[in-house]
């Protein structure tokens, strides 16, 4: 069972997720104007030149908030999954709140086999977006180059 | 609610978690996500962390946090299993380590959890 109202924790539980939630958006919102000249914050990337499972959503989170859909979809297209996650976190997180009650329609989020049918899609997504980004020479561009080890290893070898 | 379960075996070693989850691109972070729910749901005595939602936070960075936060919760209970009451200190630690290198974090946890098997063990 998720938290109950009994529970110490569900005030600033549901706070967070609240938080959070908002957070993305705004964030994005905010953020957009700057995020091609943002720091590489994923160790995978800055050291490896390698994006991860989540690289690029903060540039999809941009483009979405801004509508450019397949802007958003080229960059990361778990966005959309997750930004509808977000945007119907935060309404239910604030009726639980209101009410001091959780709502049950949402326990499929407490089911294992759930979560390992999620991480089958997230992995297959990823290896055909990696294969995307190889095919398309983007890899190289968006990521090799934006590495953090990159200016070292360039020095070095050329 | 609280649920009393058996603690599913989930014993790795916390430098095997750093490696791994750089060679798998972060992939196995996503599974090692999901196993620590597991594990923690059942120290914690209810479903504190949603497995889906531990699966999210191995993609994006402001679920992670989320996730840690509630990591941290467990701390408290796992503390007292290993009998470390101390270890709910280390609350805010994993907060500020799943922000900014959650690979330390995960292993920080993996050392914590190993020694549940390592008590049981002895």
């Amino acid at each position: 069972m998720p938290d109950g109202p009994k529970d110490g924790h569900f005030i600033r539980n549901r706070t967070l997720v609240i938080l959070v939630s908002a957070a993305v958006f705004v964030g994005a919102w905010f953020y957009a104007p700057c995020v091609d000249r943002g720091p590489v914050v994923c160790p995978l990337h800055g050291l490896v030149g390698i994006p991860c499972p989540g690289c690029g959503l903060t540039h999809a989170f941009c483009d979405l908030v801004n509508g450019r859909l397949s802007a958003a979809a080229a960059h990361n297209a778990m966005s959309f999954l997750l930004a509808a996650l977000f945007a119907a976190a935060l309404p239910v997180a604030a009726v639980e709140l209101a009410r001091r009650k959780p709502f049950a329609f949402y326990r499929f989020l407490y089911s294992t086999r759930m979560a390992w049918g999620l991480a089958g899609v997230v992995v297959v997504y990823y290896l055909g977006h990696f294969v995307v980004l190889i095919a398309s020479g983007r890899l190289m561009t968006d990521y090799v180059m934006t590495s953090w080890t990159w200016p070292i290893l360039h020095r070095i070898f050329s | 609610m609280t649920e009393q379960r058996p603690i599913p075996v989930f014993k790795q070693d916390p430098i095997l978690v750093l490696i791994l989850g750089f060679v798998t691109c972060g992939l196995y972070l996503i599974y090692w996500n999901i196993k620590m729910a597991e594990v923690l749901n059942a120290v914690a005595g209810k479903q504190q962390i949603s497995p889906v939602v531990s699966v999210i936070a191995g993609c994006c960075y402001p679920v992670n946090i989320y996730f840690y936060y509630l990591v941290g919760d467990v701390m408290t209970p796992l503390g007292l299993l290993i009998g470390k009451p101390e270890l709910k200190e280390k609350s805010t630690l994993l907060l500020i380590l799943g922000i900014f290198v959650p690979m330390v974090a995960a292993m920080i946890v993996q050392g914590h959890v190993n020694e549940i098997y390592e008590k049981k063990a002895a």
